[in-house]
């Protein structure tokens, strides 16, 4: 008996000791990953000769103006029409995306097909060439259509799962869904829709989750297309809007500003994530390795 | 064969589309704009914020006195309109009015077709505040084919308050050896000058010879030993410590700015040597830590010796050769250069105009900073060099630059050095010539 | 039944087929063609038939050199990063109280991708006697030059690379979470330790995500333009001068489009018999639990 509870006892001082290692060596390489940022949230209060001189991520003062400033933009609009227009290209990319790339992945991981090898060689080939060279000729394209100084360009290839890294994903992760599901389902009658919806899309969930958040930072950070397709500032997103008061090529930069906008706009990228990244947890409550 | 022959179809076929891509937005100029007609003109410029707001603020000046013409304004920031403009170009979908590089009036014209010809619009923009000399920078093959805004001279600008803490006066510095005096009174790891690019062994063999590195046609006027004593300066400059090494400025500068350089910013690197247009930053950032910058005179290799300082047109503004609306982008490019309320509102947002009417209305109306007025002096009394416009053009630029820094690094002997340089840049110009 | 089953499959292919056809042949065949010419943006294109090539092979050194970096980079930045990505994927997959907040602050590099202030930070870590020289003379080491040098360089740039490590983790993470908990109470019940568990239960369940994670970090890498466009601009003396900043260069700033096609179709090529290689040895260590190979 006491010698039970000694164990017992044991085995809880080890338990407290393994999740207290755990902690300090999350928090500290947390600490090495986030110092970089904290110096950036530092320097955004600071003037330039402070940001290029001090290594110390503390201001001098705290004065919110490069903020202010910042939001209000040196352009006729504010940051929140450049936020609303972000939203506007971000979130049909998003759902788009989604979509299509999940049909798409569907047809490549579960169907035979004469020339399927070829086509998904064909899908990923597409990643291999660098965008710099098909840029031009995709603007002509665009121009010929008219669709120039619109968020068409921006959004169409989403439409058509044109988004390989997302496709092959989904690919392997239904790769890794044994197939007897599936054969259950066509038993009970399932068509291979039904299959998709009812049996795969829920075992998919954080998989499905990771694409989305992809799809809409990576769309958020987008710079050179939006910069080529559209001309007109008020329908600038804010990844040119964060550089529009980058002048290098006469040195003029106010960074402080520039870092207040980059960090601001983080932050929707942020909350999604800490919000979806609550999809990798749940579920973890019946089971997954333990302490 | 078969192969052969469908290889043959297809490439026809997309050489096709391709040309269309080339040609395909390019209307005949019919100049539609009467004066009764409202028409939109497209306006682009890049910039920071308040050139943003100083143009669209004359823009809107410009639609109020003429109610017929509204323009749309296309700006951004620098970051991506090399891009941004290539592609333009390439789809013939340029802005009416544009403000342009020097290296692009170069890259986009080399035949003089790019832009629109100005002197058809002689009788919209007036052209008499700017000299002929000015005028010739944007002319190719008798057409006027751009004008330059403002105009920069390669500067090299002292932090005062550093110099004055080690004892010495910068108005005495007049050559190159005063920067070696002030070096010895200097502490280990300060330094009075950055010598970093190779503008500055430009202007020393400018100095030496009289001559531009590069001439208009595009001839490289020095010998590849030239080159190499050149590179031997910057070399005698390092080990006099006035100038900190390759090495060194790799390290501490990198990629950036000049100004916004720790080392500068905290008085270490006391002079830098940059085009009289960049100077604001410089001053900017001292202003900042407390201290004070000053542009002594160009130093050279005797104090009564030739200033030999380089010099060329900063911003330039173009009309593309497509628009349809000409007579309205060269009356707005009118009211930004010559109308009083046009020039005020613009201010020194784009360098002080080289245009010499405009200068005077704004010097009048006090519009003109310190920095502004000590860079037009010095660019007054500098006797300049006209530097050729295939000097910066980025092909040419990376085949001096290069070997530069290998010989900074030790990489490369300075007559190895001097032999690449001048092998390539003439490569590299001859490329661009067959373009 | 059966041929039902492959138009099935092409059916739901359809609208990446339309895509295929309408936005990525034209583009891609047109910079084939392109590669073949000397087109500048401004001109013309002319056909030069296989001129571009033969320069880049026996007269342009700097194209190889760049291929080189490239695969130094690559070989740099990889393996490390795909290692931390799963072992810290590994750890926040465990049930600890914040552990959401741990997951947030590792993805956040992440989400700053290439933002202008990358530039900033890295002079501020890097520079002569910036963050990290600093530490390093604080444990009693002399500084680095870490720009100056070739091999320094590199490893600067490749360490962005390996902090943003995010998207792998997280995809790493949505693998684990997909991992039948069956499988552990099982092993558990055995008694297997947890390092076991990890190799020979995790692991193997997750090859199609590592083998994912690999392929695109790879296809990622060889393409890498940001770091050295940003940190570097490709020196000192072209040590971190990858590919894609060369093309890059050439395209937008010399405006031979057609010399920059023909390195982006060397290029192409390289990684596409890289990715072949990769998949041909998949079948040894891959497993799909759907029961096919790849």
């Amino acid at each position: 008996m006491q010698q039970a509870t000694a164990m017992n006892n044991q085995i809880k001082w080890r338990r407290r000791l393994n999740s207290g290692v755990r902690y300090v060596l999350l928090t500290a390489v947390a600490l090495i990953m986030l110092y970089p940022i904290l110096w950036l949230f530092g320097a955004s209060f600071k003037s330039n000769a402070e940001i290029f001189s001090s290594i110390s991520f503390w201001p001098k003062s705290f004065d919110f103006t490069p903020y202010v400033k910042g939001w209000r933009t040196g352009t006729e609009f504010t940051f929140t029409t450049y936020f609303i227009n972000t939203f506007k290209i971000v979130i049909p990319k998003v759902v788009f995306t989604v979509v299509s790339c999940t049909l798409t992945a569907y047809g490549f991981a579960r169907f035979d097909f004469p020339g399927k090898k070829i086509l998904f060689g064909l899908m990923l080939s597409t990643l291999f060439l660098p965008a710099v060279v098909t840029r031009i000729p995709l603007y002509l394209f665009w121009r010929n259509f008219g669709m120039l100084d619109s968020y068409v360009p921006l959004i169409a290839n989403t439409v058509f799962a044109a988004e390989p890294f997302f496709v092959f994903m989904l690919v392997q992760f239904l790769r890794s869904v044994p197939r007897d599901y599936d054969e259950a389902a066509t038993i009970d009658g399932c068509n291979s829709f039904q299959i998709l919806i009812k049996i795969l899309l829920p075992i998919l969930k954080p998989s499905l989750v990771s694409v989305a958040l992809f799809q809409f930072i990576w769309s958020i950070n987008d710079f050179l297309s939006p910069l080529i397709y559209i001309s007109s500032v008020q329908k600038y997103p804010i990844a040119i809007a964060l550089k529009m008061a980058i002048d290098t090529s006469s040195g003029v930069v106010a960074w402080n500003q520039v870092i207040a906008m980059s960090l601001i706009s983080l932050l929707p990228s942020i909350i999604l994530f800490f919000t979806t990244s609550k999809q990798f947890v749940e579920g973890m409550a019946t089971g997954g390795i333990k302490g | 064969m078969k192969v052969k022959h469908i290889v043959q179809t297809a490439s026809v076929l997309l050489a096709s589309t391709l040309l269309l891509g080339a040609c395909g937005q390019k209307k005949a100029s019919s100049t539609k704009d009467g004066d009764d007609e409202k028409v939109t003109i497209r306006f682009s410029w890049w910039g920071a914020d308040d050139r943003h707001k100083a143009t669209n603020a004359a823009v809107k000046q410009f639609e109020k006195e003429n109610p017929n013409i509204a323009v749309k304004t296309e700006y951004a920031g620098w970051d991506g309109q090399v891009e941004k403009m290539a592609t333009q170009m390439a789809g013939g979908t340029e802005s009416d009015l544009m403000q342009i590089t020097y290296d692009w009036y170069q890259t986009y014209n080399a035949d003089g077709t790019g832009f629109a010809d100005l002197n058809a619009y002689k009788d919209i923009v007036d052209l008499s505040g700017y000299s002929q000399s000015m005028l010739a920078e944007g002319t190719t093959k008798d057409k006027l084919l751009a004008i330059p805004y403002s105009n920069s001279t390669h500067a090299y600008g002292v932090n005062q308050t550093v110099y004055a803490k080690y004892g010495v006066d910068v108005s005495k510095l007049k050559t190159w050896n005063d920067y070696k005096d002030a070096a010895k009174k200097f502490p280990e790891g300060s330094y009075p000058l950055m010598i970093t690019s190779f503008n500055e062994i430009t202007d020393y063999l400018g100095q030496k010879y009289g001559k531009s590195f590069i001439d208009a046609s595009g001839k490289v006027s020095f010998t590849a030993s030239q080159v190499a004593e050149g590179l031997k300066w910057w070399q005698s400059m390092v080990d006099a410590k006035v100038t900190p090494s390759m090495k060194e400025v790799m390290e501490n500068v990198g990629t950036a700015d000049g100004s916004s350089v720790k080392e500068v910013v905290n008085g270490q690197y006391a002079g830098f040597a940059a085009w009289s247009g960049n100077m604001a930053a410089f001053n900017q950032v001292l202003k900042d830590g407390g201290m004070k910058m000053t542009i002594p005179s160009m130093p050279r290799i005797k104090a009564d010796g030739r200033a030999g300082s380089m010099q060329k047109p900063t911003m330039l503004f173009a009309i593309s050769k497509d628009t349809k609306h000409a007579k309205a982008a060269a009356k707005l490019l009118n009211f930004l250069l010559n109308d009083p309320k046009g020039v005020k509102t613009l201010g020194v947002t784009r360098g002080l105009p080289a245009n010499t009417n405009a200068a005077k209305i704004l010097e009048k109306n006090g519009q003109v900073d310190d920095v502004t007025k000590m860079a037009a002096e010095y660019q007054q009394t500098t006797k300049g060099i006209n530097q050729s416009p295939y000097y910066e053009m980025s092909q040419v630029l990376e085949a001096y630059d290069a070997p530069m820094k290998a010989y900074g690094l030790g990489q490369l002997s300075a007559d190895e050095a001097g032999k690449k340089i001048v092998t390539d840049v003439k490569d590299a110009i001859k490329q661009i010539k067959n373009q | 039944m059966k041929k039902i089953q492959k138009y099935q499959g092409l059916l739901y292919l359809t609208p990446w087929l339309i895509g295929l056809l309408v936005f990525t042949i034209y583009p891609f065949v047109s910079s084939l063609y392109l590669s073949f010419t000397d087109y500048n943006l401004l001109n013309r294109p002319h056909f030069v038939g296989f001129a571009n090539y033969t320069k880049l092979f026996t007269q342009d050194p700097e194209f190889m050199n760049s291929l080189w970096k490239t695969l130094e980079y690559t070989l740099l930045t990889v393996p490390p990063q795909l290692l931390f990505a799963l072992f810290i994927a590994f750890i926040l997959n465990f049930k600890l109280k914040g552990i959401n907040l741990y997951r947030t602050a590792y993805y956040i590099p992440s989400i700053l991708g290439g933002n202008v202030a990358i530039a900033v930070l890295w002079r501020f870590l890097f520079s002569g006697d910036g963050l990290i020289n600093q530490i390093i003379t604080l444990f009693g080491g002399s500084p680095i030059g870490w720009l100056s040098n070739g091999f320094t360089a590199m490893i600067v740039i490749s360490v962005l690379r390996i902090w943003q490590f995010g998207s792998a983790m997280v995809i790493f993470l949505a693998a684990l979470k997909e991992i039948p908990v069956e499988l552990y109470e099982a092993a558990q019940v055995d008694g297997a330790k947890k390092w076991t568990i990890f190799f020979k239960i995790t692991v193997p369940l997750i090859t199609p995500t590592i083998f994912f994670n690999l392929v695109m970090q790879m296809v990622n890498a060889l393409q890498e333009f940001n770091a050295p466009y940003l940190i570097t601009a490709g020196g000192p003396a072209k040590a971190t001068n990858l590919t894609s900043l060369l093309i890059y260069n050439n395209a937008f700033k010399f405006f031979r489009m057609g010399y920059a096609s023909a390195m982006s179709w060397i290029l192409f090529l390289i990684i596409m018999v890289l990715t072949i290689m990769m998949f041909r040895t998949s079948n040894k260590w891959v497993y799909y639990s759907d029961g096919g190979n790849a």
